[in-house]
C-alpha cells in the first residue's frame, strides 16, 4: 500500500437535512467537500486530494447531496487495512459489485476538474495529477469526520511541500 | 484515481452527474438508437436515464434490459390539415395584405 499525505476535516451530521443539504445555508454537503479539497490544495500546494475516506453514514450523506440515483452506491470498501490499495481494492470491489444490488460509484469529479472538452467531458489533467476523487468507506472513522489524502512516494521524494497557514474550515 | 491498471479488463465511465462507475454497467447506444429506445421506454412506462458524455450516448444496463426492444416502432401517420385534404394557402394574398397594413402599424399614416 502507498503512503499518503492526508488531512482530516470535521463537520456535524445534524447540520444537514435528509437530502444532504445544509440546514443553515442550503448548500449540499458535496459543496462543503469541495471546500475541503480546496483547503487541502492550499495546505499542500503541489498536491490535489485523490482519495476521500469516510464511514458509511457520511458516504450516504455525500450520496444524497449529489442527488445520486437510487441504484447507485457510493464508495469502495477498504479491504487491505485503512489505506487505499490501488490494485487490490478496485479489483475486489469490482467482484463485489457483480453480486451487489446496487452499482458502485468508484469516484466523483474532483473540485478541480473544471475544464471540459468539446463533448462536455471533463479533462483529466495528468500533469497536475488531477483525477476523480476516489470514494473509500472506512468504518473505523467517526461520523463527524472525513479524510482527504493523496499518495506520496515517501522517503526520497524530491517534491517540496509548501504548507500555507490557512484556517481549517469546520462545519460544526 | 487512475482508470486503468494491471490485468484490468474493465474501465470507468462517467455519467452526467459526475459519477464514475464500471463501464460493464453501461450500454453504448448507436446514433438514433437512443431516440427509439426513449420512445419505447415512454410507451412501456419504464425508466431510462440516457447519459450523454464524451461524445457518446449510453444508458444503464439494467434499464436497457428492462425495456422490451421487440416492441415494434409506431408507423408515422400522415398529417392532415382538414377533412378535405391539404388547404391551399395563398401566400401572395397574405403578404400583400400585411404590407398594406404595415404603414398604419408603424404610425406612418
Amino acid at each position: 500500500m502507498e503512503r499518503e499525505i492526508s488531512e482530516i476535516y470535521h463537520f456535524n451530521h445534524s447540520d444537514y437535512d435528509e437530502k444532504g443539504r445544509s440546514i443553515k445555508d442550503g448548500l449540499p454537503f458535496r459543496e462543503h467537500v469541495r471546500d475541503f479539497e480546496r483547503d487541502f490544495h492550499a495546505r499542500h500546494s503541489c498536491e490535489y486530494a485523490l482519495n476521500f475516506y469516510s464511514n458509511s453514514k457520511t458516504m450516504v450523506l455525500l450520496e444524497k447531496s449529489c442527488d445520486a440515483a437510487p441504484f447507485l452506491s457510493y464508495g469502495m470498501d477498504l479491504t487491505q487495512g485503512t489505506t487505499f490499495d490501488a490494485e487490490e481494492d478496485p479489483r475486489i470491489n469490482h467482484e463485489i459489485d457483480k453480486h451487489s444490488k446496487k452499482i458502485i460509484v468508484y469516484g466523483i469529479d474532483s473540485a478541480y476538474m473544471t475544464e471540459f472538452d468539446e463533448y462536455g467531458y471533463p479533462i483529466i489533467d495528468e500533469n497536475k495529477a488531477i483525477f476523480p476523487l476516489t470514494l473509500l468507506v472506512d468504518n473505523t472513522m467517526r461520523d463527524n469526520e472525513v479524510r482527504l489524502a493523496v499518495p506520496t512516494l515517501g522517503g526520497g521524494d524530491e517534491t517540496e511541500e509548501v504548507n500555507i497557514d490557512v484556517p481549517k474550515p469546520e462545519y460544526a | 484515481m487512475e482508470t486503468e491498471g494491471q490485468n484490468r479488463q474493465w474501465h470507468l465511465i462517467r455519467n452526467d452527474n459526475g459519477e464514475w462507475i464500471s463501464d460493464e454497467y453501461a450500454v453504448i447506444l448507436q446514433p438514433l438508437e437512443d431516440v427509439s429506445l426513449k420512445a419505447r421506454a415512454i410507451r412501456q412506462k419504464k425508466p431510462l436515464n440516457i447519459q450523454r458524455n464524451g461524445g457518446l450516448s449510453w444508458c444503464y444496463k439494467h434499464e436497457f434490459e428492462a425495456i422490451d426492444r421487440s416492441d415494434p416502432e409506431p408507423k408515422f401517420r400522415d398529417l392532415k390539415l382538414n377533412k378535405s385534404g391539404n388547404k391551399h394557402i395563398d401566400l401572395d394574398k397574405i403578404f400583400s395584405e400585411y404590407f398594406k397594413r404595415l404603414p398604419k402599424m408603424l404610425g406612418e399614416e
